[in-house]
């Protein structure tokens, strides 16, 4: 098969969801500007559940607030590239149209559910909020809708918890507030960035197993963001893997786990002890096998950010950074070597 | 709850004890006689032992604490030496106005505070924040009756748009509570600021962004709750700060607080009066601080009182 | 420091032209702003001025001072002594009413004297009226009053503020006299704001010429450049203790006048004649040389008051005006310290109020810089008032700045307190038996010209032997709108309002 440099023509004929295009987000540090996302492709069909997945500061986070618009403000901004959302760009909107979207069409949950929910607002306020925006619900008809919601992401009692505060729920019942709240407007994509990590073992498959039904029911895209690999297996359709700053890999869930093609993926998944889609085997692992450090963001090298560390580092690695070409149908990876050699 | 504030006021009977004693002892321990002060430098030895006997200052020290407790029991302060009224009413006269000058001062103090810490918040690192900080900065560190004459000299000479001196009208504490506040207003707008920098920064702020909420109810509703809570512990200590100030800024502005008599009262060694104010400020500032808590434990659902 | 704070922000205001278009007090109606609020209207407990200064439109003495200090008629019409000079008899004045309508006469005469000398009053002023052993009442209009020993100055006495006549409503129990006074003089107690003020109206029913306005409002301004600014800004009419330091700038404005009078204050610089060295005539007269009063006055003054050696104020009628303040000389003043055995000067420590009188602070300091020069090492010591009056009688402190007065104009009353051997006031432990006799003798001489010969006597004593260094005679600073007349200060510190016209 060859290689197809542009394969958003020829493979993904139907416009997705949303189509992140070379984005690039750059934030002012002490040191100066950084590009923490440098060029990273995403596509997200409808109703899908898509993965992302890599190592703290590889910009996965990022790339996220930046759907959304919600880049620490000033110091972070786009500096390029597209994120097509539904025939509008969001990088290009303004912060009046992208609130419009934000709560509505696309929202989001966040890692940490003890600090991600307001302490002195009761939970029933905090879902009911997005419908009067949004909908332009009353209060007294937002919070009928948001106990609803409550008792769909399994609250039990929910008439009278909505009146409670935080601090007296669990962990795993403030991330079902979470999602309660997100799918409040019924949105077509839902980032949830990193949902379980907080969350011990048995409430993380709950809480998945929820963002399942929901996706089932209400046909929610989910851009699931994640570092650990069982999760992505067991719940993404598709996933792409990042690496300083871009996307290394993306594949079929299957593809990736059965021939992944780039060294980095190649080494994460060495990492992760037993693979396959066992439900204990959700536990988030430190990608730190692999030898060598996460790229240095305020002195990028040239090539490919990942040769420092590549066991399979060819001349051209250091020279030039490798575009994401596909392998396969559906299968993309941006590597000098394997990217190039499959067939 | 209910339970919790009556055990809170009655925790007010040892304070207001511990002080009662406290006073008394200091009243008697620091030179000037009372009698000789009231009678005056020409009084003869006969008119200031009369003096002395008319106070029941020649009684020995713990029958006249005694004698004070007993009363003070049943809310008799006694009499004043300088005036001859009882003490009650003296205080009654004058503890309204302080009440009003102090509320008058909080409240501005905070509704000014909080504006202008919120405008320096959200406009953090600009000009608007700059102006902000060296305003709050001069707010500070302008001495009260400084303030208080340039205000008297900017709005009721120049604009004519308040009164100079005393207490007649509604009008009349403006100008005394804008000079008695500022200082605490600028307190509170740097308190704010940094609060509500800080609090702007949490993650339940980010998830009411992602709601997609104008940022003005991002601040208003989800932040400036919570960037409240030290703002209350320090309202409830400028209000300590302000029973203080109260003595120069009613000085100036010829305000009939309570302040200027304690002092009045001191200079004259005049101790029922002096017991009595000290008294009723102490539990002034335990009720302030009750009331701190109060509000506390409205704005964060977390805080019960205990 | 903060007194010459407040004095800057006032300068600048005025110095910028901010002279405002005046807000008008009502025609009818006399604002006064002065820095305390009274305590008692009670004459009977009265003590302090500000207290005095309400009292007196409210209440008339038999006697009175007029506006040359000599003493004419008020509730008695004359006067006369009985041969053996212990009864004087008092011929009332006839149509005269208290406030509550009750007639004024002689049984009301009676009751008031005999109030304040009752124990039970415990008034504490009592020792003013104690020369006094009865009152009788020779009919309705005729009163006379009984010394045991004879007591010539009983006149000027019974012109004291404390011995105004109080309406026969002080008796009434539980009737609050201190705070309803009911007087006969030519203004009514209306109403008393505490702390803030306290109304006056006009006595329709006078006896004497009706005044011209109809209200006064004493108003309290502790803060002196508040004061000042109302005066300004057209909201007070007249203003008591101008600072020093505003006085320029106010003679400089046609909208207010200032009105400066002498006072029978003395201000001096006391010695404790008790406590080594001062127990030495030579030291004290080296203090008095080293002491230049005429450059205090002018340095530290700003030349307001004048100055003089005696120590009664050259005013006040019998006082010695010959008598000048001891010359500037630190040669003389060092050769007296070397023969009464300090070649080299000593150590003590002076004690001073800071904010009862003119500039009291800053005159310690300059007499410590005087006293340097010849050798004598001054520690300042300034404790609080109350403090300082105990610490003052005491008598154990070594030099001291202090004052004294004299409400009734008349010699005796100072020179018994201050340079009898028992006087209250001799704080300077002055103890000296030929004073001591003269005072008493000079009681009982109703000659007027022997009495003051007695008394120049005195004075002269006291000079000679500078049981105090006399600094100077304190000036009462007033001001108020150009268009008020008729404000009139008395040297005995009153200052009444009765014959004010605003125009």
């Amino acid at each position: 098969m060859a290689v197809h440099a542009d394969p958003s023509a020829s493979e993904l004929p139907v416009s997705p969801l949303l189509d992140v295009s070379r984005l690039v987000v750059e934030i002012d540090t002490l040191q100066g500007p950084v590009r923490p996302v440098d060029g990273v492709d995403l596509r997200i069909e409808a109703g899908e559940i898509f993965g992302v997945v890599g190592e703290s500061g590889c910009g996965k986070s990022l790339t996220a607030l930046s759907i959304l618009g919600l880049l620490p403000r000033p110091q972070g901004r786009i500096r390029s590239g597209s994120i097509r959302f539904e025939d509008q760009d969001l990088a290009r909107l303004d912060e009046r149209d992208l609130r419009r979207i934000r709560g509505n069409r696309i929202a989001m949950i966040f890692q940490e559910p003890m600090t991600s929910l307001n302490p002195v607002l009761g939970i029933g306020d905090q879902v009911a909020e997005a419908l009067v925006i949004h909908r332009g619900l009353s209060r007294r008809d937002a919070l009928a809708q948001a106990i609803h919601l409550l008792e769909r992401v399994g609250i039990a009692d929910a008439r009278h918890r909505a009146h409670d505060f935080p601090h007296r729920l669990s962990g795993g019942m403030r991330q079902r507030v979470m999602i309660a709240m997100a799918m409040a407007c019924r949105p077509k994509l839902l980032i949830a960035d990193e949902p379980t990590t907080a969350l011990d073992v048995t409430i993380q498959a709950q809480v998945l197993d929820l963002m399942d039904d929901l996706k089932a029911e209400d046909g929610v895209a989910v851009l699931l963001i994640t570092h650990n690999f069982g999760i992505v297996a067991e719940r993404a359709a598709r996933v792409a893997v990042m690496y300083g700053g871009v996307v290394v890999e993306e594949a079929s869930t299957e593809q990736l786990f059965e021939q992944p093609r780039h060294p980095y993926t190649h080494g994460l998944l060495a990492a992760v002890p037993q693979l396959g889609r066992r439900r204990d085997g959700m536990r988030p692992h430190p990608l730190s096998e692999i030898p060598g450090m996460v790229p240095n963001l305020a002195r990028p090298a040239p090539g490919c950010a990942f040769a420092d560390r590549c066991a399979l580092r060819v001349e051209a690695c250091l020279r030039e950074r490798p575009p994401l070409a596909a392998v396969a149908p559906g299968h993309r990876v941006r590597c000098h070597v394997t990217g190039v050699s499959a067939q | 709850m209910g339970t919790l504030l009556v055990r809170r006021l009655a925790a007010l009977v040892p304070v207001i004890l511990g002080v009662s004693v406290a006073v008394f002892l200091m009243l008697h321990a620091v030179p000037g006689d009372p009698a000789q002060i009231i009678a005056g430098q020409e009084a003869s030895v006969e008119d200031v032992a009369q003096v002395r006997h008319s106070f029941g200052l020649d009684q020995p020290l713990a029958v006249q604490y005694a004698r004070f407790l007993s009363r003070a029991v049943v809310g008799d302060f006694g009499t004043s030496f300088r005036t001859k009224r009882p003490v009650i009413d003296e205080i009654g006269d004058r503890y309204g106005y302080t009440l009003l000058l102090g509320a008058a001062a909080i409240a501005f103090a905070v509704a000014v505070g909080i504006l202008v810490g919120v405008v320096a918040a959200v406009f953090k690192h600009s000009w608007v924040d700059n102006v902000c900080l060296l305003v709050s900065l001069v707010g500070v560190s302008v001495p009260n009756f400084f303030l208080g004459l340039l205000l008297m000299l900017g709005f009721s000479v120049w604009l004519q748009l308040f009164p100079l001196t005393g207490a007649d009208t509604a009008w009349h504490v403006v100008l005394p509570a804008v000079t008695l506040g500022l200082p605490s207003a600028a307190v509170i707008a740097r308190i704010m600021r940094s609060s509500l920098i800080e609090i702007l920064g949490n993650d339940y702020i980010r998830t009411a962004r992602a709601k997609g909420l104008p940022e003005w109810l991002v601040v208003g509703r989800h932040a400036l709750r919570n960037a409240l809570m030290p703002v209350v512990t320090v309202v409830g200590l400028q209000m300590g700060y302000l029973l203080g100030g109260a003595v120069i800024v009613e000085t100036v502005f010829a305000w009939p607080g309570l302040g200027r008599l304690t002092v009045q009262a001191i200079a004259a060694r005049d101790f029922p009066v002096v017991q009595a104010a000290v008294l009723v400020l102490a539990a002034t500032f335990v009720l302030v601080n009750l009331l701190t808590d109060l509000v506390y434990s409205i704005l964060d659902p977390r805080v019960t009182l205990s | 420091m903060l007194g010459t704070c407040r004095c800057v922000a006032v300068l600048a205001a005025l110095a910028l032209g901010i002279t405002p278009v005046a807000a008008q007090t009502p025609k009818g109606t006399l604002v006064f702003a002065s820095g305390g609020d009274a305590d008692t209207l009670d004459p009977h407990f009265i003590l302090e001025r500000p207290d005095v200064r309400v009292s007196m439109h409210i209440h008339e003495n038999l006697v009175n001072f007029d506006q040359n200090g000599e003493l004419k008629p008020e509730l008695a019409e004359s006067w006369s002594v009985s041969d053996d000079r212990l009864t004087w008899t008092f011929n009332l004045r006839k149509g005269v009413t208290f406030h509550d309508g009750t007639p004024f006469n002689a049984e009301a005469v009676k009751q008031s004297f005999e109030r304040i000398l009752d124990p039970a009053t415990a008034s504490p002023r009592r020792s003013i009226a104690s020369v006094i052993s009865a009152v009788k009442v020779i009919d309705e209009y005729t009163v006379a009053l009984i010394t045991d020993k004879p007591f010539a100055p009983l006149p000027s006495q019974v012109s004291m503020f404390n011995l105004a006549i109080v309406g026969p409503a002080a008796k009434t129990p539980g009737a609050d006299y201190a705070r309803k006074p009911v007087g006969t003089g030519p203004f009514k107690f209306a109403a008393w704001q505490v702390g803030e003020k306290i109304t006056l109206v006009r006595n329709e029913a006078y006896w004497g010429p009706k005044p011209a306005i109809e209200r006064i409002e004493f108003r309290v301004v502790p803060e002196d450049s508040a004061r000042v600014l109302q005066l300004m800004s057209g909201e007070a009419d007249v203003i008591a203790n101008v600072p020093p330091a505003m006085l320029p700038q106010l003679k400089s404005s046609s909208a207010v006048k200032v009105i400066q009078e002498t006072s029978f204050r003395t201000v001096l610089l006391g010695v404790n004649n008790k406590i080594k060295p001062f127990d030495d005539l030579r030291v004290r007269q080296a203090l008095a040389h080293a002491i230049d009063t005429s450059s205090l006055v002018k340095g530290v003054l700003r030349g307001i008051p004048k100055h003089g050696g005696g120590i009664e104020a050259p005013d006040i009628p019998g006082a010695r005006k010959d008598l000048p303040p001891y010359a500037h000389d630190t040669a003389k003043a060092r050769r007296l310290l070397a023969e009464a055995g300090y070649p080299n000067g000593f150590s003590t420590t002076l004690m001073t109020p800071t904010g009862r009188f003119m500039n009291d602070r800053q005159l310690a300091e300059a007499i410590q810089a005087q006293a340097r020069e010849v050798g004598i090492d001054i520690k300042i010591e300034a404790p609080e008032w109350a403090t300082y009056n105990t610490l003052l009688n005491k008598r154990e402190v070594p030099l001291f700045l202090s004052t004294k007065g004299n409400p009734t104009g008349d010699l005796d009353l100072t020179m018994h307190l201050v340079a009898h051997s028992a006087g209250q006031m001799n704080f300077y432990n002055w103890k000296n038996p030929k004073a001591d006799q003269l005072i008493e003798t000079q009681r009982g001489t109703t000659d007027r010209e022997q009495r003051y010969a007695l008394l120049s006597e005195i004075q002269q004593s006291f000079y000679d032997e500078v049981p105090a260094i006399v600094l100077f005679y304190d000036a009462q600073l007033y001001a108020a709108r150009s268009n008020v007349t008729g404000v009139r200060v008395q040297p005995n510190e009153t200052v009444t309002f009765t014959h004010v016209r605003k125009n």
